[in-house]
């Protein structure tokens, strides 16, 4: 391939492309690459984990251990964040580590579609978190809820400050909730484009520098994937321990 | 090389592709829908499977923890018993061999005494022989002694001295002798 005919745009496949235009209720819910790389992850989460129970036996294989080891993993983020108790919530989170992490893994595939690089996927997942603590504070404490803005203990003259700074950092947490995930996804793919790009720029004798960095920039995407879905699910089980404290 | 590519970017429209608006509502009514259906799919057939193992798992480490606990328990029985046991048998085996010694010295003590008198009776028998002996030699002593005194007394007196003679004159002559030493 020459160099004329690189395209040398490493936004690209960040770039939405409706597969079906659908419509409800004149909302639109047009099929996308983003929509059916979402489609894909809960599929591959779903076929491996039911792989991996397909005959539970009380002494675990391989692929037993393992899906007992991410209940476990979970289990002890939500226990360690919530003080055990938020185990009500197990499925929940589950779902959320899961689903992050396989669309994070998923969008390291070649040619595939990375869900959690669009911002308004990980926006969504951070808003419905933010939203679904909110309403469990509301549900749990009634009124009280807004209390938690103003700390007890505090003199009463510094809750003018007190409180913006509250509510500022409250508001702040869907955002950075969902601009972290978003900005480590997006700056992961596109730095391994534009390696790409410059791997096939590159005279043919100069091709392996780039490329050679890409496999070890690979690597570091899928830990990065790990992380992130990580960061995410520790971070809403923090937001519902604050819910299920109350006071805040 | 980046700056071909930025300028390709700008080229090809407004910044990132994420900004643009007119897919948001697809992709928040299918994130919500895909997230839905993965929660409800683990919820129903991930999650309790391996709830259930794990639960299984903590009892069953739990009653072999108790019955190993209980077996242990058992072993330290028998072991006491067993104990127990070696110590009668040990204390039952000094009997035996204190009575054996026991034995064993009364029969030798007596075995010693039984040598002892026969030593000591045939110590008598053999004193008796001895004395006879003697007595028999002293006879023949004595005979010997009366011959050759009537012999001398032939000779010297040139006379015949009678055999009662001889006898009292021997006689006298141990008694002679015999108060001499004492």
């Amino acid at each position: 391939m020459s160099v004329a005919e690189v395209k040398l745009e490493p936004l690209h496949h960040f770039q939405v492309v409706n597969y079906l235009e659908l419509e409800l209720f004149g909302v639109d819910i047009s099929i996308s690459n983003s929509v059916v790389w979402m489609w894909l992850s809960v599929a591959v989460a779903f076929a491996l984990f039911r792989f991996a129970l397909r005959s539970p036996a009380l002494v675990p294989g391989r692929m037993q251990a393992l899906a007992e080891a991410a209940y476990i993993f979970i289990c002890r983020i939500l226990d360690e964040n919530t003080r055990g108790r938020g185990r009500r919530f197990l499925p929940l989170i589950f779902t959320l580590f899961f689903f992050i992490l396989f669309c994070n893994l998923l969008g390291l595939v070649p040619g595939s579609f990375t869900p959690t690089s669009q911002l308004v996927v990980t926006a969504t997942l951070a808003v419905a978190v933010f939203v679904f603590s909110i309403l469990l504070r509301i549900y749990l404490y009634g009124a009280g809820f807004f209390r938690a803005f103003a700390p007890s203990g505090l003199p009463p003259w510094l809750l003018p400050l007190m409180i913006p700074i509250e509510l500022i950092s409250f508001l702040a947490r869907p955002v950075s909730l969902a601009l972290r995930l978003f900005a480590n996804m997006t700056a992961g793919h596109a730095v391994l484009a534009v390696l790409a790009f410059l791997g096939l720029a590159a005279p043919w004798y100069l091709h392996w520098v780039p490329l050679g960095f890409m496999v070890v920039f690979m690597a570091l995407e899928v830990f990065i994937a790990f992380i992130q879905a990580y960061i995410f699910t520790i971070l809403t089980c923090v937001y519902l321990d604050d819910a299920l404290e109350g006071q805040g | 090389m980046i700056s071909t590519a930025f300028a390709a970017a700008e080229k090809a429209g407004a910044g990132l592709p994420q900004f643009e608006t007119s897919n948001f509502p697809s992709q928040i009514f299918w994130a919500i829908i895909s997230f839905g259906i993965l929660l409800l799919l683990f919820r129903k057939y991930i999650l309790p499977p391996i709830h259930h193992i794990l639960d299984e798992r903590v009892s069953r480490i739990r009653g072999d923890m108790e019955e190993a606990e209980k077996m242990k328990q058992q072993a330290e029985q028998v072991l006491v018993d067993y104990q127990q046991q070696l110590a009668s048998i040990h204390e039952r085996a000094t009997e035996i061999l204190d009575e054996a010694q026991s034995r064993a010295e009364k029969a030798h003590s007596k075995a010693m005494q039984q040598l002892e008198e026969d030593v000591e009776r045939k110590k008598a028998a053999f004193a008796e022989d001895l004395e006879y002996a003697r007595e028999q030699a002293m006879k023949e002593v004595k005979g010997i002694a009366v011959e050759i005194s009537m012999l001398a007394t032939k000779k010297l007196l040139n006379r015949n001295l009678s055999r009662e003679e001889a006898g009292k004159m021997v006689e006298s002559s141990i008694e002679e002798i015999r108060s001499l030493s004492n």
